[in-house]
């Protein structure tokens, strides 16, 4: 490992607003150790120290360097420590750093791989779909190879996830871009009111006046940005967020701000987009090299970052921009050869005069036409005269340089607009696209160079009205308006046709793909003409930096294959995000609700193995997973002959009172409760309008306009729903309460549970005589205010006991502690399974489906027949009157027969004519029994049937009388 | 630690493992506080998360209940989704046009709440004409307080709807999602103190308590006890 000392690249005060030259920090690049400042990127800490070859392309493997010094494309894209396709110019060097190139096949200066580039005329534009496929299946074979070599990076499976956190934000004015443009406006917003944030993904607020030489007079430039930063950083009604992207703009001024460790969602009532722009490139043969790059981009290096981009420079350009490019690097000591002007003219006599002052020469009407590498960097360029769109003369000359800016023009950051259906349109007098229209959903204004304004002062102008506008949309009782007047003449325009096409190619539109000239003619060629198709068959504009450098270029080469107007011609579709995003920041912190009843912890210390039911956790059985099938047994046989404790409190509970709480009771379950007594309990089944059961419980009728309904544990909230929206309809004088996370419950169930709760309470008379079956009661239970009901879902003398659910540890404390002497047991949800499968009821939606009525269950005697109406009952009298296709019966197996699972399927003749919905072995009744669903033919007792096992084989089943277990119901009555 | 109280906080166990002072309120064992009263009361002005699900309250709802309270002395904010607080500094808050929640004065806890309750019984015994019927609060919601300047900034991790200060003024409530679960968010600060009562399903209060725990972590958020705030609503 060797150490380089930064190289005399790096300029002195006052150049480098980003660093603090007080903090050297080093950091490891291919393994070479580099030093920097604290405030460098890796890019501008690479250049510092004349490390101009950063990445390899795509495709051919070309060397690449500094192109937008802005994060805009691909070409600096690095792989740091776990990290692929790091955007080296945005991401800050630390101490330590370990930084690596990508897609490199030996080293980056000696990649095997580019010798691909040979071959180039053999691998044309969409050669892929065409020469891998034949013969048939070879092409998984050359998938692999050409993965291989045209990866991004690599992506490290072992690395561990991590969360982050989201959080919402919310503001009168969000002003997305704190350049120029963007400063006013949110000082303008901001002083009438508002309430402003202003985003920005760079560093430091200031946007191109941070760097861009807009004027001769730099310092005039310095004072502007100065003022117009201190008012902002000051201001009350400011809050500033750099290093902030806004990826997304949505519906209703949703935007999605990506920091680098928190996804923000902002709500703004009114958005100023003052994104900027995008400089663009020329096009001729080897753009590409290390050493070519934006004139912004040497503006950057210099100004943010005290880097000379290069030691002797040709400016290259189409707009005023370049000679203020050609300015700075004077500035900076960089010998400048000349400013080649692709205009014919120029009249911006004070930049030429300056230009020419310095003794720089100036060609007008000229172009670069080819670019000459030597040690995969830039060494020369051949400059020729322009003498019709695209041609050149054809005698060029060879001038040395090892830098070459390209100032060709500027495109709209205005993705964020297209995202919520905004629009651009090119402007053919200007060869400018602009946005024409912004995001529907309105409350929106654009300010600045995404309005193709570029004077410095008209840039600020059109800002402050875009802040006072965007106060007023926002609601804010605003000022007068701002009186502003921009004259459209004199805004910059872009050089029509910067593109000079090659014999030898390598003339690249699109530097992500490496997608040449004759790539994209080729695909208009081959009948791919639709903008959109050629994007999705060359891949053009598809690359990380989303034709932030070739969506122009590329319009102007399809609309001219084709033969059209380019007048009015839009961009293909721009989708969100803006930005690549960290996966782990939109999935942010996982939210799970989970629900726990009051005694959910009494269960855990128990040894509950613990099942989800809904959001709910309930215990399954006591005991280890791998003693289940016992736990199971000795839960169910504790019920069955001594007394068991299940905690029921996530049953469903809903209160109905008001006068007419018996007719909605009647209207929106099947049975009868007009006459329902009080004090007494009835099975309620619900079904909806298709007649299928949708839930089932018990109905108590606490007074005369006082209903309390239990739900099933997943269907509660459905079922309140379902409540609510009829009611809305019968406009019943009612109220409907879901009181289900105020109440605890259990069943204290089995032959011994009255002898129990004797010693318990003082004020409920247990005796069969005075609290028989389907009763319920109200009193305390060991001072515990209670309500008992006394139900039979498992089959045995048993209590459903419903208590407040603060006091529903206590009353389970309670019940174990006293139950000891009688062997009570807890059990879990198996147990009551197999207990209600033993007794043949029914669970619903286990046991139903969608589709199933209440006759195919044998559940015709839950339907009162005699009322007019409840939802569902014509459905369920039309399916019942046409027959049933299908019936659930009881079955059993032989003692050693192999179970089935539940939805095994029943076969007859090879049609299949049914299933099963519950299966267990009984310990009680020592049998394997079931339910499933059979032909009507075969439902008798006694009929046979065949149950198809996963494996395939058949097993006989016999149709058994329901339920299995004490058929009189003795035992539930005691 | 084994309970001796019948009424318990569904969140009783995270305050146990606190190490802190823990007393009956109400009839459920609560946390007096983990360190020095005046610590804490300097914790509530930062950020602080405090249980009070002991605290007393009770709501009724429907058709009579405005007039049934109005007889009873209660005033109720005009409009649905404000909160007020009455002489006897038990909060009313309405959570819609005929929905009234009333919770205790923290120092005074059960007179006010349980007067009414029994009010309501007879009343309902006695007659037929409408008057609301009773919501089971105490027992259907976990109460929380979280308090301090930067309350609303932990809240914007965990809830859609804006709860600064300038824009979710004092006695405003909200009743939204707050980490995917049903919430009702009552500002009612104490002094200068910001306080913001939380109120969410009793089942899920342990994994409510979770989350707060881990959004607050962040502006150094600390749970404290019940002392804490009684002494700032004191010192009003």
């Amino acid at each position: 490992m060797s150490t380089e000392k930064q190289s005399n690249m790096r300029l002195s005060d006052p150049f480098g607003l980003y660093l603090n030259r007080n903090k050297s920090i080093t950091f490891l690049f291919d393994g070479k150790t580099y030093s920097a400042f604290k405030g460098d990127t890796i890019s501008s800490a690479l250049a510092a120290n004349d490390i101009r070859l950063m990445s390899r392309s795509f495709k051919y493997h070309r060397p690449r360097g500094i192109l937008s010094m802005a994060g805009q494309d691909a070409n600096t894209l690095v792989q740091v420590a776990d990290e692929p396709n790091v955007r080296a110019d945005t991401y800050p060097v630390s101490d330590g750093l370990k930084v690596n190139a990508q897609n490199v096949f030996g080293s980056l200066q000696k990649d095997y791989a580019s010798c691909i580039g040979w071959f180039s005329k053999f691998l044309p534009v969409g050669f892929y779909y065409k020469a891998f496929y034949k013969p048939k299946g070879i092409w998984k074979y050359w998938e692999a190879i050409i993965r291989n070599l045209a990866g991004l990076g690599r992506v490290d499976l072992e690395s561990k996830a991590d969360f982050t956190n989201k959080a919402y934000r919310f503001t009168d004015v969000a002003v997305i871009g704190a350049g120029p443009a963007g400063l006013k406006a949110a000082l303008e917003a901001a002083e009438n009111g508002a309430e402003v944030l202003l985003i920005d993904e760079s560093f430091e607020i200031g946007g191109s006046l941070n760097y861009a030489r807009f004027m001769v007079d730099k310092v005039r430039i310095d004072d502007i940005r100065r003022h117009l930063i201190a008012k902002v950083r000051i201001h009350n009604n400011i809050t500033i967020l750099e290093s902030t992207t806004c990826t997304g703009w949505f519906a209703d001024n949703w935007l999605a701000l990506m920091q680098s460790k928190r996804l923000l969602k902002l709500r703004a009532k009114a958005v100023v987009i003052a994104s900027g722009s995008f400089e663009q490139p020329a096009i001729f043969r080897n753009n590409d090299l290390p050493g070519i790059m934006l004139g912004s981009a040497a503006q950057r290096l210099i100004k943010l970052f005290a880097v000379k981009p290069g030691k002797r420079a040709i400016i290259l350009t189409g707009n005023d921009d370049g000679y203020g490019v050609a300015l700075d690097l004077l500035d900076a000591n960089v010998v400048v050869e000349a400013v080649v002007d692709m205009r014919v003219d120029n009249n911006n006599t004070e930049l030429v005069n300056a230009i020419t002052n310095k003794g720089i020469k100036i060609l007008q009407g000229y172009t670069v036409y080819e670019a000459i590498s030597s040690n995969h960097e830039l060494s020369s360029v051949v400059i020729d005269k322009i003498v019709s769109e695209g041609k050149v003369l054809g005698k060029g000359q060879a001038v040395d340089c090892d830098l070459l800016c390209m100032s060709a023009g500027y495109t709209p950051a205005a993705q964020l607009v297209c995202h919520s259906g905004g629009k651009v349109l090119y402007d053919e007098k200007s060869a400018v696209l602009k946005v024409s229209s912004l995001p529907l959903s309105g409350n929106a204004v654009s300010a600045g160079s995404i309005n193709a304004i570029t004077m410095l002062d008209d840039v600020i102008a059109d800002g402050k009205l875009a802040g006072w506008q965007a106060a007023k949309m926002a609601g804010i009782k605003v000022g007068k308006k701002p009186e502003v007047l921009i004259n459209q003449f004199k805004q910059a325009s872009n050089y029509s046709w910067p593109i000079f096409p090659h014999p030898k190619g390598k003339d690249f539109v699109d530097l992500d793909e490496d997608l040449q000239v004759e790539d994209i003619q080729n695909a208009v060629a081959e009948g791919y003409n639709d903008l959109e198709l050629v994007k999705r068959y060359s891949t053009v504009v598809m690359g990380p930096s989303q034709g932030r450098q070739s969506a122009l270029n590329n319009l102007r080469l399809v609309t001219k294959a084709n033969n059209e107007s380019i007048k009015n011609a839009t961009l293909t579709t721009q989708r969100p995000p803006f930005q690549p995003e960290l996966i782990q920041n939109l999935a942010g912190r996982n939210f799970q609700p989970l629900r726990r009843t009051a005694m959910h912890h009494r269960h855990l210390e128990a040894g509950a193995e613990m099942l989800s039911a809904g959001l709910w956790l309930r215990p399954a059985y006591y005991g280890k997973p791998e003693e289940s099938s016992d736990c199971i047994q000795q839960e169910a046989l504790a019920i069955r002959e001594n007394v068991g404790l299940i905690d029921v409190s996530t049953l469903g509970k809903i209160e109905i009172r008001g006068p007419e709480a018996a007719e909605f009771m009647n209207r929106i379950y099947t049975f009868s409760y007009a006459k329902q007594t009080i004090g007494r309990s009835r099975y309620a089944l619900m079904t909806d309008q298709a007649g299928a059961i949708i839930d089932d419980g018990v109905s108590c009728r606490l007074a005369n306009d006082h209903f309390y309904v239990t739900a099933t544990t997943s269907g509660v909230e459905s079922v309140y729903r379902s409540m609510l929206h009829w009611n809305a309809q019968w406009c019943l004088d009612i109220d409907i309460a879901n009181v289900t996370s105020a109440y605890a419950g259990v069943n204290l169930a089995g032959p011994k549970s009255r002898e129990m709760l004797e010693a318990l309470t003082s004020d409920i008379d247990l005796s069969k005589e005075c609290f028989p079956h389907l009763e319920l009661r109200s009193g305390h239970i060991a001072g515990i205010p209670a309500k008992l009901i006394r139900v039979g879902f498992v089959g045995e003398l048993g209590y459903e006991i419903h208590v407040p659910a603060s006091q529903g540890e206590a009353l389970w404390d309670v019940l174990i502690e006293s139950g000891k002497e009688y062997g009570i047991r807890p059990c879990g949800v198996e147990a009551q399974r197999l207990l209600r499968l033993e007794k043949g009821h029914i669970i619903v939606g286990q046991d139903t489906d969608g589709l199933t009525i209440p006759q195919e269950v044998g559940m015709s005697w839950a339907i009162a027949t005699k009322k007019p109406f409840f939802v569902g009952k014509r459905a369920v009298d039309v399916l019942g009157a046409k027959g049933l296709t299908r019936q659930l019966v009881g079955f059993t197996l032989p003692t050693h027969s192999e179970l089935p699972l539940e939805c095994n399927i029943v076969v007859e003749g090879g049609e299949v004519t049914g299933r099963v919905t519950s299966i267990a072995y009984s310990s009680s009744l020592k049998k394997n029994i079931g339910l499933a669903y059979v032909s009507p033919e075969q439902s008798s007792v006694g009929d046979t049937f065949n149950i198809k096992l996963t494996s395939g084989k058949l097993i006989q089943a016999t149709v058994s009388q329901l339920p299995f277990y004490d058929a009189e119901g003795k035992r539930q009555e005691l | 630690m084994k309970q001796q109280t019948l009424k318990r906080s569904f969140i009783y166990r995270k305050l146990d493992v606190l190490a802190g002072q823990i007393g009956e309120l109400n009839g459920y064992n609560t946390l007096l506080f983990v360190s020095a009263t005046e610590l804490e009361m300097d914790q509530a002005k930062q950020l602080s998360l405090c249980d009070l699900s002991f605290l007393p309250r009770i709501a009724f709802k429907g058709q009579g209940t405005i007039e049934w309270l109005a007889e009873n002395n209660v005033t109720v904010p005009d409009n649905p989704n404000l909160a007020i607080r009455n002489s006897a500094g038990c909060l009313i808050a309405r959570l819609g046009l005929t929905e009234i929640m009333v919770m205790a004065d923290i120092n005074e806890q059960n007179e006010f709440v349980t007067s009414l309750n029994q009010s309501w019984y007879q009343h309902h015994a006695n007659t037929k004409e409408p008057h609301g019927y009773i919501l089971p609060r105490q027992d259907s919601h976990a109460c929380f307080a979280l308090t301090g300047k930067h309350v609303a900034e932990m809240f914007s991790k965990l809830c859609a709807v804006d709860l600064r200060p300038q824009k979710f003024i004092n006695n405003m409530i909200a009743q939204t999602s707050v980490a995917r679960m049903s919430c009702i968010i009552i500002r009612s600060d104490i002094n200068e103190t910001p306080n913001y009562y939380l109120l969410g399903d009793n089942a899920l209060a342990e994994y409510l308590w979770e989350c707060l725990i881990d959004a607050m972590d962040e502006f150094n958020g600390q749970i404290i006890g019940v002392k804490a705030i009684q002494e700032l609503v004191s010192q009003k």
